[in-house]
């Protein structure tokens, strides 16, 4: 009789203490060999092996590919013992050698095609190219690594295909094992530890340790040095492993237990559901945790059905397993053979009717052996305990329903999720199906077909976590997330400014992409620049004001056939179901290019527009995306028809969200306008308060831009210039509108205040006006202006410098003034330059009642500008009493 | 036949007590609780008449004579430790490698059910 010894640390050793067993031949219960059983200290010392393998780097340290050359070396190894294998494997497990025969080739190949894999196409880094937080940039990268040592715990049932399972996976994925196969049979995974030794696998990579389970287990789930556990088994077992597990919080995977439904449609094609049904009872003795033990027959077929099904398992054949024309083996041992025996008995008392077999077989020629009749169950309600417990046997309950849903209800009314089929004649009937049965591997028109690269696992008490392809091998690493800070000073890092006094962000990034095209006339441009943006097909988007002044059809004669609609439906304060609307307008176009002609409202509308047609979906997937695109946008044109916004130029897209009861944006570089069209022609027909209201927009982008954490020389420097061009500029236009050259000084102030705000922010001032402007629909442009003054005043001590040099930008006399008395000076030259051209000075004037103020304070506190500030607000009562003043 | 370690008497009692059981009988039955390895579990049952009879401390334990020719004596043990409290069963010819690694319960049954201590 072969002996077979412990695999440990590279070496084939007796157990620690000498102990053995016997491994027995379930076709005729002779023994077939005598087998070390290891101790709980040969538990620790494969253990250690395997730690000290793992740690020293020799396998672990090795890139996938040259893992995967050695695994080659062992897979043919592996071909080289093939026949022992299947021989030893048959005998052992009771397996008919007409299918392990296959067993060895196919595993072989199993394991090139997974350490391919794993050279190849497995990610073990990936980048992530946008990681979803503005206030901390830099490089993200995620690396997948070994997690360390594995233990492999398998049962009996497909002992070789297991152990291949569990060492290949681990090893390929850079990690070392400790195999223990179950005691009824080992003999396979030592052949296999064989083989490995053969191919050079260096030492304590491979540990085989079979031994009683009741005794190995605690060591081998509790131990420190053990870093996952994969084990496939009973339910109960697993539970215990898992519960084990957690103390030292091992990774852990189960595959369980299974009672999965094989479901008969009515237009199935019935030889194929016959024959598919047998196999998925029947192979291997249905010791498998996927069979289909529950057939799930529609009743317009179930008389048919029922009969073929009967003769079709009459005609399978029990026999010794090493004998070829075997269909059934024996069950594995005398336990087993009395479980299914006492579920039969069960079955009878709880009222199902046998229609064949539900007895024991002597095989002829065979003294002993565990064989059992396949056996079939009908009239089985779904409640009986024959159709809930696995009996892991040769039975099978025919359960018959009416309606599809029925199935499914039936399908799913089981602890258990691990398999399952639909044989139907209608693929998509069948697809619809498999998706409404909660069960890890859903089989159309087949059953137990298994793939390398197709992950197998459980839904509910069928276990946790996958085996086999991609899903599987992951399961076999750690993944570890690397980020590599792009901003190296830590005073401008916003969240290390949280735990200092630090109010000013001094780094900054400059980026402005967008074109800018300025002067009388420059509309003619539009045509060259549509198509060096390699468009064809120019959609306007614009509101019904601009195209009552005739602004909307002067852009589109110069686009001439470019042109291909108009979307001009957009309001004072865009909003997302106006963005959605223009987007099914463009498709409906197949707009490729965007040409916003407006003030901020349509800019914003427009940018938004670009980003969904470029993603797809609908608004709401993209609102609050902060620089999460990841590529340029569809194109997009501005033609500004207000001085005031700077959108033509900025990062920003502020949307109006009735949801969310305030404005929310689109933040991010890639949704700066290509190009913006600064033609002085389209903003002459702009009425003096809505010349004054825009200027002031663009006069707080300025102002703001000086006055957060965030300023910096380039902000600072356009910021100023643009405030002094606003101071010189607006009253000249508001007394003559058609002053072309005052019109064109205030566009390229507006522009510049944009570029401003875009490197260096925007701060309370802007919190308090989207506010009031999505509450009480105030328009931008006024609401900044009403509210700037003010905002001025509170931040005076935070920003006295830069309020200084505003001060002399907006042409204050400073000489004699202190700092702090300059600073303030700049706030009253704001409030004389509004006064003088009349723009609104109160908020009363909007109809905005007072009792609504401290509600405003509330939103207001909430809006993401005020984290700008150069003055902190944390305080909703400061931000009341600045509304109070403007009242 | 069947031998109840210290604790197991006092806590079968506890639980049929907590469960409102009027008969309490318990069987020694062989369970399959998923895939490969059944094990040996308790449950409150009617006696059969076929069945082997033993009383112990005033409960009543049954096993069928099929399932105590294939595992011998059988020992009920009882843990309380934390996370891993309920019945051990172990025999002296064990049913597999597992006798004695998980803990169960006591099992109840309607009739054309499934338990609710699964």
């Amino acid at each position: 009789m072969d002996k077979y010894k412990l695999f440990i640390d590279g070496e084939f050793v007796d157990a620690r203490d000498g102990r053995t067993f016997v491994s027995i031949d379930p076709g005729n219960e002779l023994p077939i060999a005598t087998v070390a059983q290891a101790g709980k200290v040969d538990a620790e010392a494969a253990i250690q092996a395997a730690r000290r393998a793992f740690e020293k780097g020799d396998w672990s340290g090795l890139s996938p590919a040259g893992r995967a050359e050695k695994i080659y070396n062992f897979a043919d190894e592996i071909i080289k013992r093939g026949l022992r294998l299947a021989l030893t494997e048959c005998m052992d497990a009771g397996q008919i050698i007409d299918f392990c025969k296959t067993t060895p080739g196919l595993q072989a190949a199993q394991m090139r095609n997974l350490a391919y894999f794993a050279a190849d196409k497995f990610p073990w880094q990936e980048e992530i190219p946008v990681s979803g937080n503005p206030f901390c940039p830099g490089r993200d990268y995620l690396r997948r690594e070994p997690i360390g040592v594995c233990v492999g715990i398998i049962p009996w049932n497909f002992p070789m295909v297991m152990a291949f399972w569990k060492i290949t996976q681990a090893i390929i994925m850079g990690n070392t094992v400790v195999l223990k196969p179950a005691s009824a049979t080992p003999l396979s995974a030592l052949i296999i530890a064989e083989a490995a030794k053969a191919a050079g696998i260096p030492k304590g990579v491979i540990n085989v340790i079979p031994g009683p389970g009741g005794e190995l287990g605690k060591v081998l789930c509790t131990h420190p040095d053990v870093d996952k556990i994969s084990f496939t088994g009973s339910t109960e077992v697993g539970r215990e492993i898992m519960k084990m597990a957690s103390d030292t919080v091992k990774k852990v995977t189960l595959e369980l237990g299974g009672k999965s439904a094989n479901i008969i449609l009515d237009d199935a094609d019935m030889n194929l559901a016959v024959e598919g049904s047998v196999l998925g009872t029947f192979f291997h003795q249905g010791q498998i945790c996927e069979s289909g033990t529950r057939i799930l027959v529609q009743s317009k077929i179930y008389d048919e059905f029922i009969s073929k099904f009967k003769k079709r398992t009459e005609a399978l054949r029990v026999g010794y397993q090493l004998l070829t024309s075997s269909h059934i083996g024996p069950l594995v041992s005398a336990a087993q053979l009395a479980t299914v025996d006492q579920y039969v008995k069960i079955g009878k008392k709880e009222g199902a009717e046998i229609l064949t077999g539900g007895k024991r077989v002597e095989v002829e020629g065979i003294k002993g052996g565990f064989y059992y009749a396949p056996t079939v169950f009908v009239n089985v309600n779904n409640k009986m305990r024959i159709a809930q417990e696995e009996i892991f046997g040769p039975v099978v309950c025919v359960i018959k329903f009416d309606s599809d849903e029925e199935a499914v209800a039936i399908a799913n009314d089981s602890i258990y999720g691990l398999g399952g089929s639909v044989f139907s004649g209608n693929n998509d009937r069948a697809e619809r199906m498999a998706r409404n049965v909660r069960t890890g591997t859903m089989w159309i028109n087949a059953y137990h077909a298994f793939g390398d690269f197709c992950p197998f696992g459980g839904y509910k008490q069928s276990g946790i976590g996958k085996e086999l392809g991609q899903a599987g091998l992951e399961e076999y690493t750690n993944t570890k997330r690397v980020h590599v800070a792009a901003w190296a000073d830590p005073e401008s890092n916003l969240y290390m400014n949280i735990l200092s006094d630090r109010n000013r962000v001094d780094s900054f990034q400059y980026y402005i992409p967008t074109k800018v095209i300025a002067g009388h006339g420059m509309l003619a441009s539009i045509c060259k620049e549509v198509v060096d943006l390699g468009c064809k097909r120019a959609m306007i988007m614009t509101d019904p004001g601009v195209v009552k002044a005739g602004l909307s059809k002067l852009a589109q004669n110069g686009l001439a056939s470019l042109y291909v609609g108009v979307f001009d439906q957009i309001a004072q304060d865009t909003d997302i179901e106006t963005v959605d609307a223009a987007v099914d307008l463009a498709l409906s176009l197949k707009a490729d290019c965007i040409v916003s002609v407006g003030g901020g409202s349509v800019i914003d509308t427009a940018k938004a527009v670009c980003v969904v047609l470029k993603n797809g979906g609908r608004a709401n997937d993209h609102i609050t995306g902060w620089n999460r695109l990841k590529e340029p946008q569809t194109p997009h044109i501005v033609i500004p028809t207000t001085s005031g916004t700077g959108s033509e130029v900025t990062s920003a897209a502020v949307i109006k969200h009735k949801g969310a009861d305030r404005k929310l944006f689109i933040l991010d570089p890639h949704i700066m306008p290509n190009v913006a069209i600064l033609d002085p022609r389209f903003t002459m027909t702009l009425p003096p308060s809505l010349t004054a209201t825009t200027a002031m927009d663009a006069m707080t982008h300025a102002v703001e831009a000086m006055c957060t954490i965030t300023p910096n020389e380039i902000s600072n420097g356009m910021a100023l210039r643009a405030i002094r061009l606003i101071k010189e500029n607006l009253p000249l236009a508001v007394a003559d509108g058609r002053n072309e050259k005052a019109r064109l000084n205030l566009q390229v102030a507006a522009t510049m205040a944009g570029w401003a705000f875009t490197i260096a922010s925007v701060g309370l001032a802007h919190a308090m006006a989207h506010t009031i402007g999505s509450q009480h629909n105030v328009p931008h442009g006024a609401a900044c202006g009403l509210i700037l003054p003010k905002v001025m005043r509170f931040n005076v001590d935070t920003c006295t410098d830069n309020l200084v040099q505003i001060a002399q930008a907006l042409g204050v006399n400073i000489f004699n003034m202190d700092k702090r008395q300059a600073a303030l000076a700049a706030a009253d030259a704001i409030e004389e330059l509004m006064k003088s051209v009349g723009h609104p000075m109160t908020l009363r004037e909007f109809n905005i009642p007072e009792e609504s103020l401290e509600s405003l304070s509330l939103h207001a506190a909430g809006d993401s500008c005020t984290l700008f500030n150069a003055r902190q607000v944390n305080d909703p009562s400061e931000i009341l009493a600045l509304y109070k003043q403007i009242y | 036949m069947i031998k109840l370690a210290a604790k197991a008497g006092q806590a079968i009692r506890a639980f049929l007590a907590e469960k409102g059981v009027q008969r309490p009988v318990v069987r020694i039955h062989l369970q399959s609780r998923g895939c490969c390895d059944s094990s040996l579990g308790l449950i409150v049952d009617d006696i059969h008449e076929s069945d082997l009879l033993q009383e112990i401390d005033g409960l009543t334990f049954v096993i069928s004579p099929a399932i105590h020719q294939l595992v011998g004596e059988v020992t009920i043990s009882y843990t309380d430790e934390i996370g891993r409290e309920g019945f051990v069963l172990t025999s002296e010819k064990p049913v597999s490698e597992w006798d004695g690694f998980s803990v169960s319960t006591i099992r109840r049954l309607e009739s054309n059910s499934t338990e609710n201590d699964y």
